[in-house]
């Protein structure tokens, strides 16, 4: 006769406890009622008492965790006992009473691709292995399998490589990609080697941003978009160097962004939400929009430009390539900005500017006094 | 104001001379109805009350026109028109035109103006008509509900159902049957048991059962059944016997012409017709032909 | 925490306190007895001569309800069960539903027949049905069905109170003793003024793989079982409008192009059913965005037997709906 000590629910915020110590030990004798073990949760500590008589036999240790329910101990009948069938007597009645390993949406997407849960199963034992687990487990998913595409080729959204996306850049970019149906991050490139095998939202990070070409010759994504949203002089020649390797760039826009008729946009320009992109306006390529970016119409933006939060032109304005904005900026309608000009937050532009400007922002000017 | 017509010979005259005018416009549209209907004008069906028009004039002149209800059924141009006398907005109705009391969306069957309401379900307004009684029986506004119906209609349950809720709350409501002997083809003996007029009774309704085609009995006894029912608030029966002399709708009589000649000889308006002065009846009748003609041909010029 | 039964209660007592022109009709509704699921218990003693206890003549009472309604007041009728109704098809068809349209718009119904539909509780074919269906698409009407999700005694006190259209409340046994669920992860959407749409998800954040459209009592099955699913990392919204007829179209669209997967369910027994108008206007809106064909789960179409066991069968359950989803996933 063997009978199980288990771990008691000791509250209900908590579903583990710690064993602070034995109260008998190995082998000795128990009675019905006796305290076998003191166990610790974070609010206090709690007694296990036997429920028979008998001979304890531990199964854990001191400072082990130990999950609700689970066995802690087993009293045998006998001081002889076979401890071997009573083991193996535990292992067969746990089989039958201990949770799933996996879930259910694990254990489907396991199924579409081609996966032996049991496998995974063995290679976390300690716990319920989920759809990630899964996802983390199949690495040749990079390699052109693709969940979405064998399920509903017809419906395989655009798969997006982030480029330098391992910072504040790459999130916003997850995010607005997350957003919409016709586009999936499938993995960041970031030369910060510290990066390397995280991931972000769900999305690894695979490698140094010179890796783009190798995965590209495999064909694990569609299109790259560049995160980097500071330093122009980079943006420009990543996306130089890639486009003379073929790679494509996406256009990445959060759908919070109103996008009017005839707006023409080249490639690989990043926006972010809220924005506002004025009928007949024309981007051209790698441009980053920062968040409340107005394009009012008819206006141009040259390439590898980018403008801060809440910028704002008038309409009929022309803007070169390579020009920063910061925080803020207001244009006046039908300017003319050059080429590599830098524009300071907050900044109202009434006249052109000629190439290579940069603009110094006045601020409050006392232009009379009262009395 | 009833009562004070009653008393002098003189009134009785004349009051029989309203009822003749009423009753015989009442004939004049439902013929001009049934020539629109063989001219194709009308769409649908066109139930008239060709001889039943002693009920509706009779009880409908017993009522206070201002606050008393109507509950009409699918044969109610008569009701409609002795209650408001609008032979404009029932011809323009029935002709589909917005200017119709209901826009033409009603027509025929469903029609309603101020406290008048009909429907083409039989038996199905009793319950309502009941509910309206309910409703001012609480308001304590004084008022009486007419509920029409015929013999046909106290086939339905509905009916039963009516009675019992009128008589078990007390309610102010007369169920005014008009036994015209048809329901659609067939003849009332064919499919009622036992004895129609006494069913009321048995819920506590009493019944007067009167002759439906003389309109002075009538419109007497609906007179004080109505001052019943406001002293009282209870409920009353009142069943007239009458003839259909039309078809039920068009194209759908099978009756022997004998039958059909021997109510001819009963019918309401050749009854009264006797007690009048024959001159004034020939003075008066081609006016209110003209009158509806008129009004007929005005509707169809778009006027 | 109200009930779904005191919620109701509620909303009736205080649109009696709010109108003197509310009253309410049926069978056994008068005190100490109170209605036969409790619904007006308390209410005749509250409100002596407004709530009348009626003969058992469904239709003959529903008509009185009309006329009343015809005539200045604002009845609430109860039909003791849903099963009845068809004793008052004629009345709500023909009558009720007709006169605002068929006279032109001369007259006004503000009438609310209140009836508890639904099975589960072994009474047999002719107590456990969910009939509406045979109401829903009759023009005139609205036909409304709170879950256990809405604050069913506010929508009930604004069907009596503010709306001039007569309404057909469907309320169902199983949710009466039921608390009114309330989530972080829930919002609600009003495209039907005063009878408003709720959707529970059971996820932060992402998108749903699944999207379950239904109403009524089936709120019943469905928020216990996303909690199962959660557990699976299945993400599910649940959708639950109230207004049945009209159906809420942009409101579900909008949900259901959120994932492409789409289980309609409802109690109600299969074929010419809600589920199949929902199903079809969802088709004609979504289009090439559904990832399948959208699955519908109704009751078999059989008479419902009495014995528990066998009516578990017949009815739609939360494994059946669970089953279906997973169905649709694989």
């Amino acid at each position: 006769m063997i009978t199980v000590v288990r771990m008691p629910s000791l509250n209900a915020n908590e579903d583990q406890a710690v064993i602070v110590n034995w109260c008998i030990e190995d082998g000795a004798p128990v009675s019905r009622g006796e305290e076998v073990c003191i166990v610790e949760t974070t609010k206090a500590t709690y007694d296990v008492t036997a429920e028979s008589d008998g001979f304890l036999r531990h199964l854990v240790e001191i400072d082990q965790v130990v999950k609700n329910n689970q066995p802690v101990a087993i009293i045998t009948a006998t001081q002889d006992e076979d401890y071997a069938a009573a083991l193996a007597f535990l292992e067969k009645t746990e089989s039958v009473t201990t949770d799933r390993r996996w879930t259910k949406k694990a254990e489907l997407v396991a199924k579409k691709l081609g996966l032996d849960m049991s496998v995974l199963a063995a290679k976390f034992p300690d716990r319920v292995i989920s759809e990630a687990d899964v996802l983390a487990s199949n690495k040749p998913a990079f390699e052109g399998n693709d969940l979405l595409e064998d399920a509903y080729p017809s419906l395989r959204p655009l798969r997006i490589l982030l480029i330098g996306g391992g910072a504040g850049g790459g999130s916003v970019t997850l995010d607005a990609i997350s957003r919409v149906q016709h586009q999936r991050a499938v993995g960041i490139l970031d030369n910060n080697t510290a990066l390397h095998g995280k991931s972000m939202m769900g999305v690894p990070i695979l490698g140094p941003n010179s890796m783009a070409a190798e995965l590209w010759e495999k064909g694990v994504f569609d299109a790259a978009i560049i995160c980097i949203t500071g330093n122009i002089a980079d943006r420009t020649a990543i996306f130089e160097n890639m486009r003379g390797k073929g790679i494509r760039f996406a256009n990445v826009i959060d759908p919070s962004t109103v996008v009017k008729s005839y707006v023409s946009m080249g490639e690989g320009n990043l926006i972010m939400g809220n924005g506002y992109l004025a009928p007949s306006c024309v981007l051209g390529d790698n441009n980053f929009l920062a968040s409340h970016t107005c394009i009012e119409h008819h206006t141009k933006v040259g390439s590898h430009c980018t403008f801060g939060p809440r910028s704002t032109t008038s309409g009929a304005v022309t803007i070169g390539d390579r020009v920063k904005f910061g925080m803020g900026v207001l244009v006046e309608p039908y300017l003319t900005i050059g080429d590599n000009c830098l524009i300071p937050s907050g900044c109202v532009l009434t006249n052109n500017l000629p190439p290579n400007s940069v603009v110094k922002m006045q601020f409050s000017q006392t232009i009379k006094n009262r009395d | 104001m009833e009562g004070s017509m009653l008393t002098s010979a003189n009134n009785r005259q004349e009051l029989l001379q309203n009822f003749f005018c009423e009753m015989f416009r009442i004939r004049v549209v439902e013929e001009t109805l049934l020539d629109l209907f063989a001219q194709g004008a009308i769409g649908g069906t066109v139930h008239t009350c060709l001889g039943q028009e002693a009920v509706a004039v009779g009880v409908i002149s017993a009522l206070n026109r201002d606050t008393d209800i109507i509950c009409s059924n699918h044969r109610g141009h008569g009701h409609f028109l002795a209650y408001c006398g609008d032979a404009r907005g029932l011809v323009a109705e029935i002709l589909g035109l917005p200017s119709g009391v209901c826009g033409g969306i009603g027509g025929s069957q469903h029609l309603q103006k101020k406290n008048f309401y009909s429907n083409g379900i039989l038996g199905g307004m009793a319950p309502v008509a009941v509910g309206m009684a309910f409703a001012e029986k609480l308001k304590g506004s004084g008022a009486v509900v007419v509920q029409f119906m015929g013999d046909g209609a106290m086939a339905e349950g509905a009916v039963y159902e009516a009675l019992n809720m009128a008589s078990l709350w007390g309610l102010p409501i007369m169920f005014a049957v008009e036994n015209n002997q048809y329901a659609q083809s067939t003849h009332w003996s064919a499919q009622h048991s036992g004895a129609l007029e006494q069913r009321s009774e048995a819920f506590g309704v009493p019944v007067c059962d009167i002759d439906g085609n003389d309109v002075e009995v009538v419109y007497d006894t609906a007179q004080r059944l109505i001052s019943e029912i406001r002293s009282e608030c209870a409920p009353r029966l009142l069943f007239m016997r009458t003839y259909r002399l039309g078809p039920h709708s068009k194209g759908d009589d099978m009756r022997d012409p004998e039958e059909l000649d021997y109510h001819v000889q009963r019918e309401p308006l050749r009854r009264l017709r006797e007690k009048l002065d024959q001159s004034w009846i020939k003075e008066v009748e081609p006016q209110m032909r003209q009158q509806v003609a008129t009004l007929v041909a005005d509707l169809r010029r778009g006027l | 925490m109200a009930s779904y039964l005191t919620g109701l209660q509620l909303g009736l007592a205080e649109a009696l306190a709010a109108n003197e022109k509310v009253v309410v009709l049926g069978e056994d509704l008068v005190d100490p007895y109170g209605g036969a699921f409790k619904v007006t218990k308390g209410l005749s003693t509250h409100f002596p001569g407004r709530v009348i206890s009626t003969p058992i003549c469904e239709g003959g009472f529903t008509g009185v309800a009309v006329g009343m309604a015809l005539r200045g007041f604002r009845p609430v009728v109860e039909i003791m069960f849903g099963d009845f109704l068809t004793l008052c098809a004629d009345q709500i068809v023909n009558h009720m539903a007709k006169f605002p349209g068929m006279f032109n718009g001369q007259v006004k119904v503000p009438l609310v027949i209140r009836t508890p539909m639904g099975g589960g509780r072994g009474y047999g074919a002719t107590h456990s049905q969910s009939l509406e269906k045979m109401f829903l698409g009759v023009p005139g009407i609205k036909v409304v069905a709170p879950s256990h999700l809405h604050a069913a005694g506010d929508i009930l006190q604004y069907a009596i109170l503010v709306d001039d259209d007569p309404v057909l409340f469907i309320e169902n046994k199983l949710l009466y003793p039921l608390d009114q669920h309330t989530h972080v992860f829930m919002e609600q959407s009003a495209e039907i003024p005063g009878y408003p749409t709720v959707a529970l998800r059971n996820f932060s954040s992402g998108q749903p793989d699944v999207t379950v459209i239904s109403y009524g009592g089936m709120s019943r099955e469905i928020v216990p079982m996303l909690e199962k699913l959660r557990s699976d990392e299945l993400n599910v919204t649940a959708v639950f409008p109230s207004s049945l007829w009209p159906v809420p179209v942009e409101t579900l669209v909008r949900y259901g192009a959120q994932c492409g997967r789409l289980v309609i369910c409802e109690e109600g027994s299969a074929g010419f059913n809600w589920g199949s108008e929902v199903a079809v206007l969802l088709y004609d809106a979504l289009r090439g965005n559904l990832l399948a064909p959208i699955t519908r789960l109704a009751a078999a179409s059989q008479a419902i037997p009495a014995a528990r066991h066998l009516e578990k069968e017949v009815l739609v359950t939360a494994e059946k709906i669970e089953n279906a989803i997973w169905e649709l996933m694989s």
